[in-house]
């Protein structure tokens, strides 16, 4: 039995929260209440190494008093409420005038709606999939090593205001990674791969630990390729690890530090027409779905790049305000992002797209990936395995693990989506901003290698 | 705390299976004052506390949290941690293990704070950063966007185990930083600075922010109008100052070196690592000026403390001695898989509810002493025929087992005949780890540490590091720059 607070018993600290702050000489304040009962398991070298619970009811609290602003947060403790909105009442009282504070949003929205997707899973249930991980990875006796991880969570959030303004969500999501290893000799090559969703059967874990572990064997017996552009084919996974460079590379709060590559480039066509990117929040089945955001504002699908034209910003209200904009409710915590990037598929199969290839490479994952210069939208970073020559339309063999130093502009300018979408959580930031995207392969008609890998 | 602790162990102990319970209650107290253009900027304060549990049963780890403190609840908590216990059971280590042993340890400390932040008045604080924010992009139009900030996070431990350890700690981080960005005819630039310490508000003082305003506000409206490109794929020499060394350090150095990496328990997420079991003791790591010290003990770093959350004192650990790789960063059980006596005391959890995983502390190039080396920096640069000397971080890839990585630093100066000619901009170096730390051709007497608040490691909750390196100014030969 999931051990979480109602929505009544979130409202009613939401309230207690709201009270206390006009008690204490606030003019206005916004809570935003959380219940989440979390369980991530992790495994490598085939057994179960870490495994956590975690119950927990955090609070962020906004106040002002005038145009003064105090902001609070943290876990949970009814008897120290008194104590928690003082501090957040003195961080007002002796900060300046904030002019950029928009205010809290005064008239109940009429939000999106949004399914509940409440699923229940014991830890039991949780290492039992673990163990289907495994057992199906072991493919034949190459492969040696088994690793990963599975998080479930739970929650309700109920956020209020002192205009009367609710908006509440209760959601499960799950998701993890398989990384397994195969070695013949003295070769090594590891394959990984994410998965996303609500429930058990979103992710597909048999068939997903064999595809993986099916990569990781024949990523054995590697070649190696000299620097320089290729034609390349981009798997799920690394189509997914560079979504969060768009993602920045979009967000408002990077164009108030001049640091977007797209300042002053809205409306120009800046990639292949066959490139577009929709925010698909209203999805249901979409692991960071959401009908509002961390603001109280309603999200609605937004498409931000079309047919390679940069045709919106993701707003927070603080970022919108400062910009002379309206939000279109992307506030992360203080930041502003599109979070939930759905690739618009091609027609072709991924077998086609590797077919209209005569000399390139295949990635099947992306690592490490880092902005060099974000204003010119220079990205580095490696192949983290299952790279893959391909020859004549053709997997000819495996390769060594590349660097890449190149530009968005230059890997964008062609791009060829396949049909095949799918759900990926991201690789790195997936579990901490909760991104994930429905994306299909891509082709790339270039893509830069800037130095030899060592494995 | 304690009555409760006992109840808690005492409520499984009797389990069949039970080898060891470690109960720890954690309540941290943070503050972050921001301004940015001269108004104030997200400020915000914070408290969190609760209790975590952790069990090791059947050969398996159980963990479970919550931020409820009463009597039942810490019950029923240590109750959920058996019930995980178990369920890792269910995929089971074949391997039997036997946690390296540790002393039991009751005791009480504190980092040394002269000058404790929240019992501060809220405005001399902010004054203090909202001057400095000020002054970061006064008298110009060229720095458009600049942000000042100090923090703290007082962090407050009580541990407790079944074999009988007391521990409590209270750490207190803090630190600030200071950034501004110009911008010229080709484009932004960003220069910052930053200082993160244990101690009290007397290491702000110190700091001394109005400084740093100005150095960050001359430096970046000098990169963003006068300085010219890094010269185009340059192979050379290469001087790092030491926070650009400490990135080196904590990227190359820090992560292959913790064993769970090693051992594949990292292969989900942060990756594996080159250095594997078969070269401790023998892999040629850098060459002979090479030497590489953990040490957690030295007060008033970041990342220090007496005890980690495995209740295992703090020690000196080296890592790399005369350019051959001597040492891992362990925990308890992780030391006992390769057969060492002791761990290292590298578990560390951000949290309450956060399961301990094995954490850099403080990990730094040792200086030379006497009269080995160069004296500082200036000595290095006269000694320097022609190269680049890159100041601070911009930008960092590594790949997963630690060898290739390219980054970039946020300044840079090109030296020709022993003397600084030009500033540079958007300098990137890359090279292959035991090359690079292969090519060190001169380090200085002088040597500084940093503190980095943010190594994110741990999946699917990733939780932050707090961290310390550094060492001298350090000389690369060979080095493959102007990549980007």
């Amino acid at each position: 039995m999931v051990d979480i607070k109602t929505f009544d018993e979130l409202a009613e600290i939401a309230k207690e929260l709201l009270s206390e702050s006009k008690a204490q000489g606030a003019d206005a304040a916004q809570v935003a209440v959380y219940s989440n009962e979390n369980i991530a398991t992790r495994y490598g070298e085939k057994h179960i190494t870490q495994n956590t619970l975690r119950n927990t009811t955090e609070f962020q609290l906004q106040l002002q008093i005038g145009n003064k602003v105090g902001n609070y947060g943290g876990t949970m403790h009814e008897d120290r409420i008194k104590e928690m909105v003082n501090d957040a009442i003195t961080l007002a009282r002796f900060s300046p005038d904030d002019p950029e504070f928009p205010g809290f949003i005064q008239k109940q929205p009429d939000y999106p709606d949004l399914p509940s997707r409440m699923v229940e899973y014991t830890p039991m249930e949780i290492s039992d999939q673990v163990k289907l991980a495994i057992e199906n990875a072991e493919i034949n006796s190459d492969i040696v090593s088994v690793a990963g991880n599975l998080n479930y969570n739970t929650g309700r959030f109920v956020l209020m205001n002192s205009y009367d303004v609710m908006a509440r969500r209760e959601g499960s999501t799950v998701s993890g990674i398989i990384n397994v290893a195969a070695s013949k000799g003295t070769g090594e090559s590891r394959s990984s791969s994410s998965v996303a969703g609500v429930k058990f059967e979103d992710l597909q874990i048999e068939k997903t630990a064999q595809t993986v572990a099916d990569r990781a064997y024949r990523g054995l017996n590697q070649g190696e390729i000299d620097v320089g552009g290729y034609e390349t084919i981009f798997g799920h996974e690394a189509t997914m690890e560079l979504m969060f460079h768009m993602g920045l590379a979009t967000s408002s709060s990077m164009l108030i530090n001049y640091q977007s590559p797209f300042k002053d480039k809205l409306g120009e066509k800046l990639f292949d027409k066959r490139f577009t990117i929709t925010d698909a929040v209203s999805d249901p089945d979409h692991y960071a779905s959401q009908n509002f955001d961390r603001d109280g504002e309603p999200s609605y699908d937004i498409t931000y790049i079309e047919e390679g034209v940069v045709k919106e910003f993701a707003y927070n209200r603080r970022n919108a305000k400062k910009l002379g904009v309206e939000t279109n409710g992307r506030a992360v915590g203080g930041f502003a992002m599109f979070r939930s990037p759905s690739i618009r598929p091609g027609n072709k199969s991924e077998e086609e797209l590797i077919a209209s290839v005569d000399d390139g490479v295949y990635i099947t994952s992306l690592w490490y990936c880092n902005f060099v210069h974000m204003p010119d939208s220079t990205i580095t970073g490696l192949t983290r395995d299952g790279l893959f020559r391909i020859k004549n339309g053709e997997i000819v063999g495996s390769l060594k693990n590349m660097r890449f130093t190149d530009s968005m502009y230059s890997m964008y300018k062609e791009v060829e989506p396949a049909n095949d979408v799918i759900q990926k959580l991201h690789g790195t930031y997936g579990s901490i901003f909760g991104l994930a995207g429905k994306i299909p392969t891509l082709r790339l008609g270039n893509f830069n290698f800037s130095s030899k890998g060592k494995h | 705390m304690e009555d409760y602790a006992d109840l808690a162990i005492k409520s499984i102990s009797d389990n069949q299976g039970f080898q060891l319970a470690q109960v720890r209650f954690v309540n941290i107290r943070q503050e972050n004052i921001n301004y940015r253009m001269g108004l104030p900027f997200q400020s915000n304060r914070s408290f969190s506390q609760g209790v975590a549990v952790r069990v090791r049963a059947n050969n398996a780890w159980g963990f479970a949290a919550t931020n409820l403190l009463d009597k039942e609840s810490i019950i029923s908590t240590a109750k959920n941690a058996w019930k995980i216990a178990l369920a890792s059971a269910n995929v089971p280590r074949g391997q039997q293990v036997t946690l390296a042993e540790e002393p039991t340890y009751k005791d009480e400390y504190s980092v040394r704070i002269d000058k404790d932040p929240f019992k501060m008045d809220f405005e001399e604080k902010a004054s203090i950063v909202q001057d400095a924010n000020k002054l970061s992009f006064s008298e110009t139009d060229l720095v458009r966007d600049s942000m000042a900030s100090y923090n703290a996070r007082d962090l407050n431990i009580h541990f407790f185990s079944s074999d009988g350890s007391d521990i409590k700690q209270r750490i207190l981080m803090i630190g600030a930083d200071i950034s501004a960005i110009a911008v010229g005819t080709e484009g932004p630039q960003r220069r910052a600075m930053d200082m993160n310490m244990t101690g009290g508000w007397e290491l702000v003082e110190q700091f001394d922010l109005m400084k740093q305003a100005e150095l960050v506000k001359r430096e970046s409206i000098e990169l963003a109008t006068k300085a010219e490109k890094c010269p185009k794929d340059y192979k050379g020499t290469l001087i790092l100052d030491p926070w650009q060394l400490g990135l080196q350090i904590h990227e190359s150095t820090g992560h292959p070196t913790e064993l769970d990496r090693v051992l594949g328990y990292e292969a989900d997420f942060a990756g594996t690592s080159w250095m594997t079991t078969d070269k401790l003791g023998n892999l040629q790591y850098g060459n002979e000026l090479v030497n590489i010290t953990q040490d957690a003990t030295i007060p008033g770093i970041l990342g220090h403390i007496k005890y980690d959350d495995e209740g295992v004192l703090a020690r000196r650990v080296p890592i790399v001695k005369e350019g051959i790789f001597v040492g891992y960063q362990t925990d308890r059980e992780h030391a006992s898989l390769i057969g060492q006596e002791r761990s290292t005391g590298n578990s560390r959890a951000d949290n309450y509810n956060d399961v301990p995983i094995i954490r850099m502390n403080s990990m730094n190039l040792d200086a030379p002493t006497g009269d080995e080396g160069f004296k500082d920096i200036d000595e290095l640069i006269a000694d320097t025929k022609d190269g680049i000397y890159g100041i601070r971080y911009k930008s960092h890839s590594i790949d997963d087992k630690r060898l290739n990585f390219q980054f970039s630093t946020q300044i840079g100066y090109k030296i020709e005949k022993g003397e600084i000619v030009k500033t540079l901009k958007n300098i990137s170096y890359q090279g292959i780890t035991p090359e690079f730390w292969g090519s060190v051709s001169g380090l200085t007497r002088e040597f500084e540490l940093h503190g980095h608040p943010n190594c994110g490691k741990g999946a699917p909750n990733m939780q932050t590091g707090y961290v310390t390196h550094g060492g001298p100014w350090t000389r690369f030969e060979n080095v493959h720059m102007g990549i980007a």
